[in-house]
C-alpha cells in the first residue's frame, strides 16, 4: 500500500458495505433526478414555453399558476421584466450545468497534465508543479476568481477559465500520488525494460489506471462547480445579464423577494436539487470505486 | 522540533512570496494594467502621464521591487473609487469581517463538536440518523441559497430579524447561521467519523472495563483523542470559510471585507481588490500554519511527518 494521496489523515475506518442486489431508495432517487434534471437541460429550447429572455412588463411579477393575479401560461411565474420563469429556469440549468461539466473538463486537463509530468519528472519539476499546487490549495479560491474576474472582465468564457482554475490542483495532486504508486508496479517497470518511451508508459500503462480515482474526483468536484458557478454569477461577476444562471436568477431577483419571492424561490430550489443530487451520487461513485478517496 | 518549525516556516515564506509574485505577474501579464484601470475614451496624453505616475514605464524588475517595497510597508496607494488610501478603506472593514468569523467559529464549534460526539453515540438510533441528514442538506445547500431562504422567512414573511446591516445583535444572527451551516455539518460528519473511530480502540474497552464513568470514558477518553483530525479539519476549512464569508457579506450588505472585495471587482477598483487579496490571503496562510504547529504541540507524531 503506497497510495498516499491524503494530506488529512483517514478519519473513519468503515466496514465496506455490500450493495449486492439492494438499491439504496435514496440513491435510486437521486439517479432518476438526474436523468431527469439532464433530460430537461438537454432539451430546453424545444420544451421550454418562452424565450427566456423575451420581456414583457406588461405582465411583470406574476404569482405561480394557483396563486391569485397569476397568468395563464406562465407556470412558475413571471419576473421583474416580465420573463417567464420556467423557461429561465430551464435555460438557467442547462447552461449551469453546462459550465460546471466543462470547467471541471478544463480543469481536469490541467490536473492530469501537471500531475502526470509531476509524477513522471520528479526532482525539481516534481517540487515546483507540487509547491504550485499547495499555494493554490492555500488560498480561499473566491479571491482567485474575484482577481482575474476583476483583469479579464466578466463574462461566459472568463467564468469557464475561472471554474477550471478551481479544482486542478486537487487532480494534479490526485494523479501525482497514482503515479507514484503506478511507477513501480512491475508491469510499468517491464513495459520501461523492454524500452518504451516515457510517453508510451504514461499513455498506455498509467493512464488507463487513473481513470477510474479521476472520475471519481471529477464527480464530486461537479457539485461544488456548481456551487462556485452560482454563487459567482450570484454575485454578479459570472454570467451577464440578461442570460439566466441558476444563480444570476436568485442573484437579481433577491431585490424583489418581499413581493415577489417566487421569482427567487423557484431557481434556489432549483439549485438545491441539483447540489444535492450530484453530491449524493458522487458520493455514492467514491464509496462503491474507491475508499481511499473517501475524505477530502 | 526546531527542524521542523523551520521547515513550516520557510514553507509559509516560499507561499506568501509565490502568492505576492503571481498576483503582481497577473496584473502585468493581463496588457498594460492602466488600460482597464482607466475609464475608457482615456486620450493619449493622459493615458502616458498616468503610466509616467504609476511607474508603468519602468523596467519590470524596478515595478517589482516597488512592489514589495509598497506591500511591506502596507502602502498601495489611493483607492479608485474613494480617493483614500486602500490600507485605511480595508481596516475599516476588518473589525466587522472579524466578528462574524469569530461568531460563526463559535456556532461552529460550539455545536458541531458536541453534536458529532453525540451522534457518534447515537448510531443506529432514529435520532442520529436525522441528524444526519440534516448535517448533509447542511453540507449540500449552497450558503447564498440558504441565505436567501432565511431571509424570505424570517424577515419578510416573519418581519422578526433585520435583512441588512450589523447595527445590534440581531443583525449577527442570520449571516452566522448562514455561513456556519456548511461547517457545522461538515464537524458533525467528521468529529462523528473519529468518534466512531476512537470508540473501537482497545483503550476505549480498557476504560470500560475500569469502570470509570460514562461521561470520563467518552469525553476524556474519546473525545480527547478524536479532536486531533477534528482540528485539522478546521484548519482546512479557513479556506472555504473565507470564500463563504465573501458571498454572505454580500448577501446582508455587511460591511466587511467580503463586501469591500466584491465591490472592487464590480466597480474594476484594482488597488483596493489587489490590497484585500493580498492581506486576506497572507492571513489565511498564516493561520494554517500557526494551526498546524498547535497541531504538532498536540500530537508529536505530526513532526516526523
Amino acid at each position: 500500500m503506497s497510495l498516499a494521496l491524503n494530506t488529512t489523515p483517514r478519519l473513519a475506518v468503515r466496514a465496506p458495505r455490500l450493495r449486492l442486489g439492494r438499491i439504496d431508495p435514496m440513491l435510486a432517487a437521486a439517479g432518476a433526478l438526474a436523468v431527469v434534471l439532464l433530460l430537461l437541460a438537454l432539451l430546453a429550447p424545444w420544451i421550454a414555453p418562452f424565450d427566456p429572455n423575451q420581456q414583457k412588463l406588461l405582465s411583470r411579477l406574476r404569482p405561480p399558476l394557483g396563486f391569485d393575479r397569476a397568468l395563464a401560461p406562465y407556470w412558475l411565474g413571471t419576473d421583474q421584466l416580465g420573463r417567464d420563469i420556467l423557461s429561465r429556469c430551464l435555460y438557467g440549468l442547462r447552461l449551469s450545468l453546462a459550465l460546471a461539466f466543462f470547467g471541471g473538463l478544463f480543469g481536469l486537463v490541467i490536473g492530469v497534465a501537471v500531475g502526470l509530468l509531476a509524477g513522471l519528472a520528479r526532482g525539481a519539476v516534481d517540487t515546483l508543479l507540487m509547491g504550485l499546487a499547495d499555494v493554490k490549495l492555500s488560498v480561499p479560491f473566491t479571491l482567485v476568481a474575484l482577481l482575474v474576474i476583476a483583469l479579464a472582465g466578466t463574462s461566459t468564457q472568463v467564468l469557464l477559465v475561472v471554474l477550471g482554475l478551481a479544482y486542478w490542483a486537487h487532480f494534479a495532486r490526485l494523479v501525482r500520488g497514482q503515479v507514484i504508486a503506478l511507477r513501480d508496479m512491475p508491469y510499468v517497470e517491464a513495459a520501461r525494460a523492454v524500452g518504451a518511451s516515457p510517453l508510451r508508459v504514461a499513455l498506455r500503462h498509467m493512464i488507463p489506471n487513473l481513470v477510474s480515482p479521476v472520475v471519481v474526483m471529477a464527480t464530486l468536484n461537479f457539485s461544488n462547480l456548481i456551487l462556485l458557478e452560482s454563487s459567482l454569477s450570484f454575485l454578479g461577476i459570472g454570467v451577464q445579464p440578461p442570460t439566466a444562471t441558476l444563480g444570476s436568477m436568485v442573484g437579481q431577483g433577491r431585490d424583489y423577494m418581499a413581493s415577489a419571492p417566487w421569482v427567487v424561490a423557484a431557481p434556489a430550489l432549483l439549485i438545491v436539487i441539483v447540489a444535492l443530487v450530484a453530491m449524493l451520487l458522487g458520493d455514492y461513485l467514491r464509496d462503491r470505486v474507491d475508499a481511499r478517496l473517501r475524505e477530502r | 522540533m526546531a527542524g521542523f518549525l523551520l521547515r513550516k516556516a520557510a514553507r509559509m515564506a516560499i507561499t506568501l512570496w509565490v502568492i505576492a509574485t503571481v498576483v503582481f505577474a497577473a496584473t502585468r501579464l493581463t496588457g498594460n494594467p492602466i488600460d482597464f484601470l482607466m475609464p475608457e475614451g482615456l486620450d493619449s496624453a493622459s493615458r502616458a502621464e498616468m503610466i509616467a505616475y504609476w511607474g508603468l514605464d519602468r523596467p519590470v524588475w524596478d515595478q517589482y521591487v516597488a512592489y514589495w517595497g509598497a506591500l511591506l510597508r502596507g502602502d498601495f496607494g489611493l483607492g479608485f473609487m474613494e480617493r483614500r488610501p486602500v490600507s485605511t478603506i480595508f481596516a475599516e472593514r476588518l473589525g466587522q469581517s472579524a466578528t462574524l468569523l469569530g461568531t460563526t467559529l463559535l456556532v461552529t464549534i460550539g455545536v458541531g463538536v458536541p453534536l458529532g460526539v453525540l451522534t457518534a453515540m447515537w448510531r443506529g438510533r432514529a435520532l442520529g440518523s436525522a441528524v444526519l441528514l440534516v448535517a448533509f442538506l447542511g453540507y449540500a445547500i449552497p450558503n447564498f441559497v440558504f441565505a436567501i431562504l432565511l431571509l424570505l422567512v424570517f424577515s419578510f414573511l416573519l418581519n422578526w430579524l433585520p435583512s441588512a446591516g450589523s447595527a445590534t445583535p440581531l443583525h449577527y444572527i442570520m449571516p452566522t447561521l448562514a455561513l456556519s451551516a456548511y461547517f457545522v455539518a461538515a464537524l458533525v460528519r467528521y468529529t462523528r467519523n473519529a468518534m466512531l473511530d476512537v470508540l473501537g480502540q482497545d483503550y476505549m474497552r480498557t476504560a470500560w472495563a475500569k469502570g470509570l464513568a460514562p461521561h470520563v470514558v467518552m469525553l476524556k477518553h474519546g473525545l480527547r483523542n478524536a479532536l486531533i483530525p477534528v482540528i485539522t479539519v478546521i484548519g482546512l476549512q479557513m479556506t472555504t470559510l473565507v470564500s463563504g464569508a465573501v458571498v454572505i457579506e454580500t448577501v446582508f450588505s455587511w460591511n466587511g471585507v467580503g463586501d469591500l472585495l466584491v465591490g472592487a471587482t464590480l466597480r474594476r477598483d484594482y488597488p483596493v481588490l489587489q490590497f484585500g487579496v493580498l492581506v486576506v490571503a497572507f492571513a489565511v496562510v498564516m493561520v494554517n500554519t500557526l494551526v498546524d504547529l498547535a497541531y504538532a504541540a498536540v500530537d508529536p507524531r505530526v513532526r516526523l511527518a
